[in-house]
Order: structure tokens, then sequence, then C-alpha cells
């Protein structure tokens, strides 16, 4: 039988170090041996609806906390109950049985939510054979938390995360649901086995694929895979110009993987700039090539050198002091990371898609924001974008990254192809100004844009409600439906989910 | 060249070589297991003083909620904060933390 271990009342920070709170208690969730998924999930789920249910009658929220990755503070419940679930890691394969007549298994993991990324990369190509088909860059996440938000990552043809979910267990105080489209997915005996109840319904299956957390406990999801791949790493500094932004801007990628040296349909683009120099000095460009698997393929090592914690603060620290260094430093410190290029007749680096995204080391006190546009705008706002930033002194780098529109009523990747703008580096009270000035420069553009749910976003919410308007109310219709009683809805509230008015 | 100057230029050299110790101090070291799946991020100060002579005890240290899972990775580092008290007290006092992260276990695919 799965355990919760409670661990009692204390101060809690995320991950990134940018948002604390003091906790009523933490609770650490644990699986017992089981001898099938099946079991394993039903026993997991009674644990969970057990906690909820003892909250409820409590009157204290609950928050599910996987890595605490996001910077934002959503995950935040002060005062209440933090529910962690990165012990509820197991992964599983289904069987022919266990989905709908005419469905694959063999495509298929069934992984708990509370599995990192990195895990279910290395479950789908170790024991499946297969590949997923984008994730973000870094892979510490939980399944769970990075599909809840949207994350995402630079693959051309692909969505967010939460494109690969097939069906979503959710647990509530008063129901244990598997959650999936209207035409099913799973099989009734395997729900029943799970000790849950189907519920197949199109709007609640793309609430539930971004549920910023208000859809219940996320306690498993079955993800669809595609056949495994090797991706070639191409990295080099090099100017990027204006006439090279528009190419990007019109999707014509292999025409700037020519400039780059390689007449090929890339698979994955990533333009990392600096806001002060952004046709001047140089960006660091990352283009990725599928390529067929092979067994043979020599495999990547370790990344040997890294800027960590006390190195960005010391940046982070001398830019707030001396302003007017903060378009060389950062240049230099782009620079620091990036090779200059690849050397001819060298082979470039190759690997899986798990091998390719980072084992993220802990940083301090980080800055993350973003901004999603039309990938078609990219080119007219890319000067806005850069002026602003450059007015409000931020002083992080800017990563430009491309996506097609991702899956989820609440997928802040919402426009047919996507440009993401991100905003990384030290969280200094500039970096959070020049962010703000960004967003306000593309409004008064008239420049339609997402924010990301996990990053700082300044959303509240009337801005969600116009940005998502109609889906919004689909969303807030299928939380109703997951969750009827209001009581159950009101358990998973926390401060920054009802400012952004998904949580009454 | 004067005995004055020669005495600035060494000064200046001392100087520039604490400076660097102090810098220096604050760098990372960190240590994972292969395959890494760190849960539960926590950070404790140890601090040496006389020179190493005295050390808090290592019963005092104990990790909290580790036990049966084991360290995923660890990072040593001294915050230049730290740095600045063992520079300035000539060592006697040599605070360090290290953050640790436990394992959340690594099990087989198994059968749904």
């Amino acid at each position: 039988m799965a355990r919760a271990v409670r661990r009692g009342a204390g101060d809690w920070v995320n991950y990134h170090g940018t948002a604390h709170c003091h906790l009523a208690d933490r609770i650490e969730l644990w699986n017992d041996d089981a001898p099938t998924g099946r079991v394993l999930l039903r026993d997991a789920a009674i644990c969970i609806q057990k906690l909820l249910q003892d909250a409820r009658d409590l009157g204290v929220a609950v928050r599910a906390v996987g890595s605490g990755w996001s910077p934002a503070p959503i995950t935040l419940v002060p005062e209440g109950w933090q529910v962690e679930t990165p012990r509820l890691n197991r992964t599983f394969r289904l069987a022919v049985a266990d989905v709908q007549p005419g469905g694959d298994p063999t495509t298929l993991i069934l992984a708990q939510g509370g599995a990192l990324v990195d895990e279910v990369n290395d479950r789908v190509e170790h024991d499946l054979h297969r590949s997923l088909h984008t994730t973000g860059a870094s892979n510490g996440q939980t399944i769970a938390g990075a599909c809840a938000t949207g994350t995402h990552g630079s693959v051309l043809d692909a969505g967010g995360t939460q494109d690969h979910v097939r069906a979503i267990q959710l647990v509530t105080p008063t129901d244990i649901w598997w959650v999936e489209p209207a035409a099913g997915f799973l099989s009734d005996a395997f729900i029943t086995d799970c000790g849950a109840k189907p519920l197949r319904n199109d709007d609640a299956f793309e609430a539930a694929r971004v549920a910023v957390g208000c859809m219940g406990f996320v306690a498993a999801v079955v993800l669809e895979t595609v056949p495994r791949y090797l991706v070639e790493v191409y990295q080099a500094k090099r100017i990027v110009s204006h006439d090279e932004i528009a190419l990007l801007s019109d999707g014509q990628f292999r025409a700037f993987s020519k400039r780059c040296g390689r007449d090929e349909e890339p698979y994955f683009i990533q333009v990392i700039l600096n806001p002060y120099r952004p046709d001047k000095g140089k960006a660091l460009v990352k283009l990725l090539y599928k390529q067929p698997w092979r067994a043979d393929y020599p495999r990547p090592g370790p990344v040997p050198l890294g800027a960590s914690y006390d190195t960005l603060s010391l940046l982070g620290d001398v830019m707030q002091r001396f302003p007017f260094l903060r378009g060389w430093l950062l240049q230099k410190a782009m620079e620091l990371t990036y090779p200059n290029g690849p050397t001819p007749g060298e082979p470039l680096p190759i690997g899986t898609w798990g091998e390719m995204t980072e084992t993220h080391t802990p940083l301090g006190s980080l800055f993350n924001g973003s901004v999603t546009i039309a990938r078609e705008d990219l080119a007219r706002a890319f000067s806005t974008i850069v002026a602003a930033y450059a007015a409000g002194r931020g002083s992080n780098i800017m990563t430009v990254r491309f996506m097609n529109k991702a899956k989820g009523l609440l997928a802040p990747a919402r426009f047919m192809h996507n440009a993401v703008i991100d905003f990384d580096g030290v969280r200094i009270p500039s970096s959070d100004v020049a962010y703000r000035r960004v967003t306000e420069a593309l409004d008064t553009a008239g420049i339609a844009y997402g924010r990301h749910w996990a990053k700082t976003n300044h959303l509240d919410a009337a801005r969600v409600r116009a940005d998502y308007s109609d889906h919004l109310d689909r969303w807030l219709a299928a939380q109703a439906q997951i969750m009827p009683d209001a009581t159950d809805r009101h358990l998973f509230r926390n401060p920054e989910l009802v400012k952004l008015g998904l949580i009454a | 060249m004067s005995f004055a100057c020669l005495g600035w230029v060494i000064a200046g050299l001392l100087a520039l070589l604490l400076i660097g110790q102090m810098l220096a101090a604050t760098a990372d070291y960190f240590l994972a297991v292969d395959n890494p799946r760190p849960v539960g991020e926590r950070t404790i100060v140890v601090t040496a003083k006389a020179w190493g002579f005295i050390m808090q005890s290592p019963e005092s240290r104990f990790v909290s909620g580790g036990a049966g899972q084991g360290l995923s990775d660890m990072r040593f580092y001294a915050t230049p904060r730290q740095a600045f008290v063992a520079l300035i007290s000539f060592g006697f006092i040599r605070p360090m933390s290290i953050c640790y992260r436990h394992h959340a276990g690594s099990v087989p695919m198994g059968d749904a």
C-alpha cells in the first residue's frame, strides 16, 4: 500500500529559489511493492484521496509538488499541505487488453505523475526502444508538472510536452478519474482495475492536459511515443542578422540551416541572443538534425563545465552595480558556454533525444520570463522586444525557440506556429522590470502573445480572461465536471491561482 | 626601484592573492551519482574552527529524512559572505555550505 510520510511544518523554497512559504505540513508520498501497475496506481490513488479528504475536512489547502521546478509561485500553499510526488515515479508497459480495441500499446508508456522527464526518457528509450517527440531543454521536472504548465522545447514540428498525453489519472476528494478524449482510450477493465472511473469528454481531456494544478491531483499519465531516433547537434557562435530573423519568422528553417553550413531540414532550432547587441554580438545557435536510430553511435559524455550558483549570483550582482557593463558581460558569459563552431570534417555530437536534454544542477535565484508570439510576428516584434528589454536594463540573455500549436485549452503556445522568446538568467530587480517593459511594448504594438504558466508572467484574472476567453470558459466548465463540488475545487487553491482566476 | 615602491608592489600582489582566494572559495564542487533522481533539496552549513582542528561533530550533521534513500547529489561551496568571514578571521572560522538532494529511487519499467 502506498503511504504518506508527514514531515511536519516548516519553510519551503522552490527549486530555483524564487518563491517560498511556510507550510502547515510537508507530506511525502511513497510507493510500496505491488504485483502490477494497476494495483500500484489504485493503492496510490486511495492514499492520495484519503489525504485530500482529510484536508477537506480540516479546511486546509493542498498542493501537489513534483520537483518544485516552476519559478512562478503556482505551487506554493502557505499554511497548507504540500504533497510531494517525486517518489511516485514508476513506469509501466500497457497490454492490448488495457487499451480500447484497435489501440497499439507498444507505443505507450504509463507513468506515475512524479516520474521525472529524465526518467521517462530513460524508460522510453531503453525499455520501449522508442523516443519522446519533444520536451523542454531541462529534464528535471516531473512529467505531471511539465504537462500541467505546458512546458515545451524547440522541436519545429511538435507542440508541448502535454501533446504526448493520451489519458490522465486524476484524484479528487470525491472521485478517481481516468480522463480521456470522448472516443475513449483505455479499456473499461483497466480503468476499473485502477479503482477509477472513466471521464470521456474532449473538453475535460484538453483541460486536464494543461491543468495548472487546478483539476485535482495528477496521479498518472499515459504518453504516446514515437519511433526511436537520434539527433545530431550543431552548436556555433555566429552573428544572426535581421535577414536571418526574417527567415526564421517565415519558417524558412532549412534556409537558415543552409546559412549555418548545412542544407538540411533541422529538427530543432534555438538562437540565444544578447539583447544589447542583437545584430553585432555573436549569437549562440543550436540546431538539431534528426537521424535514423543506429546502435553504434558514439555515446555523448557529460558536459565538462558550467557556470553555477555563485558564479551567476556574482554576475548578477556585478551587472546590477555596473549597468554600463551589462552588454559586454552578457556577451562574454554567453560565449563562454558555446564552442565557436564545428571543425570542418569533424563529426557532430550525436545522441538520443533523452541524452540531448540537460541534467540540471541547482541554480540560485533564477529569473525566467517568456512571451510566445505567432511566428510570423517575429520579424516585426523582434526590434520592439529588444528595445523594450534594453530600456528596462534587463540582465538576461534572450532565447528564441519555435514550436507548433500545443494541445490543451490553456496552452500558452496557442498560435498555429509559435516563436517563444525566453529571458533567462539571474534574478535581480531589473530582470523583472525589463520583462514587464517587453509585455507592455507588445501590448502597445498590438502584438498578441501568451505567457508561460510556470515562469514569471505578471498575469492576473483579467488578463487570463482576455488571453483565453472561450477556452477559459470551457476549461472552467471542465474543472466543474471533474470536481462538481465547489469544496473539492477550493481544496487546491493558492493565492497565485486565485489571482489568475483559475480557482475560486 | 625604491624599497617603498617594492613594498607597495608586494602589498598589491598579496591583496590580489587574498581576493583571488576569496573568489575561488565561492566555487561550486558538485558531485552526483550516475542517472540522478534528485528529490528534496536541503542545505546545511558546517563550520570549521581553528583552521580545521575544531569541527562540528558529525552526529549533529546527519542529513534529515534520507534514511533508506541515499543521496542523489551534493554541492559544496562557500557563499561570498562565508568566504569573507574566513578571510577576515584569518581562516580561524571557515564556514562551508553543503547542499544535498536525496535519491527518489529508480525502478525498471514494469507491466501495468
